[in-house]
């Protein structure tokens, strides 16, 4: 029963982190078209960021999580200007040239941190919270969720609140339609991959305390992202959130309780038995909802 | 509006679609393009917005070369579009539509005023203002389509085949609408397949025909003209 309920408090964490790179590759998607097999590594970036310059030289955890943002969201805006605005009309074109991008940021990260066994960064946030005698939440854990929830928080008033969100979601919906009403919509495409690779930064900032840094971490991120995407309804932002959550409780129950692998190898199975069944996913429309 | 086509050719990759068409178009005049399937109407319009590129010809809006501009530049000079198929914001609400049709404005107060002015011509829209636009029906959305262009206070009106796929109750209404919004000073630009309705309700009338221009009349002659009776009115 303990473990039950510790397994359901661990999914619900590790669901801020699946929302945070799911909802990128859907805004990134959804408002240009490419799908950013690169997705990963720029999580892999941001948790190499917080290594480097945290763990390795004392930068303060704090300054390292924005640092990391600004870094990814630059390298994105990068890919934006220089590989997907060229390859617009081509969205097989814009695939590729984010796979590229994904071998050279593995690269880059390897001959900044070499080849040798993963990094660990020692939480900066000590001490657990205990609720009920049993339930044990360590704080790291307590404060990665709450920074990913006001990301998705703060997002979600952006897309549904401001002038620019609504346009966003117009490009989304229609590229041609928007730019007859005056959008800009090589600007929406950069602000759209600066959001998608700024989560995909703080994701792997706050991710880096928790886990195993290597050269190779995003790979099961963006197989995460795939399935939590697809399932969600490919475009659809809020379907990505609730999957995010309903797959991150899955994922850690099948983990707790089997294997991680067991738990990544079925959860590509519902993904196939999604694309299947229902191909517009449990929400599936548009980045609008 | 004053808009100037000349010798306008337009090439889909192999697909030549207009053959060299010059059009003129007096600022607060209400002119027609009509022709069948396939003779070049849209791209037309879809020319003068900056969707499509000409390969030769020239587009001049108030003496301003615009053939070249983007379309988002272009309606920043005041040419807003009706297109084809609607093309409104399906998973966004009527309210959102319409404030983006005046995305560009800045004065809020300016725009508060629009929004009141397309409720009271279209009433329907303001009941229906916080739906998601895919609940509306087909005459509705077209209704938000047309209302979403005047949000941006357009000095030309381009307008592609609005009565497509509208009962006639509705198609009366949108045609006397037009009439308004052109007697309120704004320049129109109506393309239609629907001959009879569209000589009606505009000054002035040419004929595409397979990329050129077969004819071109008042609306009045034109509607009058053997060929046109035989092949656009079926009379
Ligand atoms: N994107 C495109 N690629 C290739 N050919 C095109 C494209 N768009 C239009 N065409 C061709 O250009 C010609 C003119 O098309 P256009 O859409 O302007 O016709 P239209 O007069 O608006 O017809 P309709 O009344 O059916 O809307 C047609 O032969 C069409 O097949
Ligand atoms: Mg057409």
């Amino acid at each position: 029963m303990d473990l039950l309920v510790q397994s359901i408090v661990n999914g619900f964490i590790q669901s801020g982190f699946f929302a945070l790179y799911a909802v990128g590759l859907v805004l990134i998607f959804g408002v240009m078209g490419v799908v950013n097999f690169a997705h990963g590594e720029l999580v892999m970036v941001g948790a190499y960021t917080v290594w480097f310059l945290h763990a390795q030289h004392g930068v303060p955890f704090l300054w390292t999580i924005l640092i990391a943002i600004v870094i990814v969201t630059a390298i994105g805006m990068a890919m934006e200007r220089f590989l997907f605005r060229p390859k617009r009309n081509d969205p097989l074109g814009g695939l590729i040239c984010s796979i590229g991008v994904l071998f050279i940021l593995q690269i880059a990260a390897t001959l900044i941190g070499g080849d040798g066994p993963s990094k660990q960064v020692p939480p900066p946030y000590q001490g657990t919270f205990v609720l009920f005698e049993s339930l044990r939440i360590p704080v790291q854990r307590v404060f990665s969720i709450a920074v990913s929830l006001a990301a998705l928080v703060a997002l979600w008033l952006f897309l549904t609140r401001s002038k620019m969100g609504w346009a966003l979601r117009a490009v989304a919906q229609d590229r041609e339609a928007s730019s007859l009403q005056g959008i800009n919509t090589n600007r929406i495409s950069m602000i759209a991959i600066s959001i998608g690779a700024a989560m995909a930064g703080l994701a792997g900032a706050l991710t880096a305390p928790l886990t195993n840094i290597n050269p190779h971490m995003g790979h099961n991120i963006i197989i995460t992202a795939f399935i939590v995407t697809i399932v969600g309804g490919v475009g659809s932002l809020s379907g990505a959130v609730l999957a995010a959550v309903l797959y991150a409780l899955f994922h850690t129950m099948v983990t707790t309780y089997f294997s991680a692998t067991i738990a990544t190898i079925s959860g590509l199975l519902i993904m196939v038995l999604v694309l299947i069944i229902k191909p517009t996913g449990i929400m599936g429309r548009s980045v609008s909802d | 509006m004053d808009l100037k086509i000349e010798n306008l050719h337009v090439l889909y990759n192999h697909v030549t679609a207009l053959r060299g068409i010059s059009i003129e178009v007096k600022s607060g005049d209400f002119i027609t393009l009509i022709g069948s399937n396939g003779a070049g109407k849209s791209t037309t319009l879809r020319t003068i917005s900056g969707l499509v590129k000409p390969s030769l010809g020239t587009v001049t809006a108030q003496g301003q070369r615009i053939d070249g501009m983007a379309a988002d530049e272009i309606l920043k000079l005041g040419i807003a579009q009706v297109p084809e198929g609607r093309r409104i914001f399906k998973d966004l609400s009527v309210i959102e539509n319409l404030r983006l049709g005046a995305f560009t404005r800045n004065n809020k107060a300016e725009v508060n005023q629009d929004l009141h002015r397309v409720f009271q011509i279209f009433p329907k829209l303001q009941e229906r203002q916080g739906q998601h636009a895919r609940t509306l029906s087909g005459g509705e959305q077209q209704m938000v389509s047309i209302a979403r262009a005047l949000m941006s206070r357009p000095k030309l009106l381009l307008l592609d085949e609005p009565s497509l796929g509208l009962a006639p109750i509705i198609i009366r209404e949108i045609g006397k609408t037009l009439i308004d919004i052109n007697q309120a000073g704004v320049t129109i630009v109506l393309v239609e397949q629907n001959a009879d309705l569209a000589l009606r309700l505009a000054r002035y009338g040419y004929v595409l025909e397979s990329g050129k221009i077969a004819l071109e009349n008042d609306a009045e002659h034109l509607a009058n003209n053997d060929h046109v009776k035989k092949a656009y009115l079926g009379i």
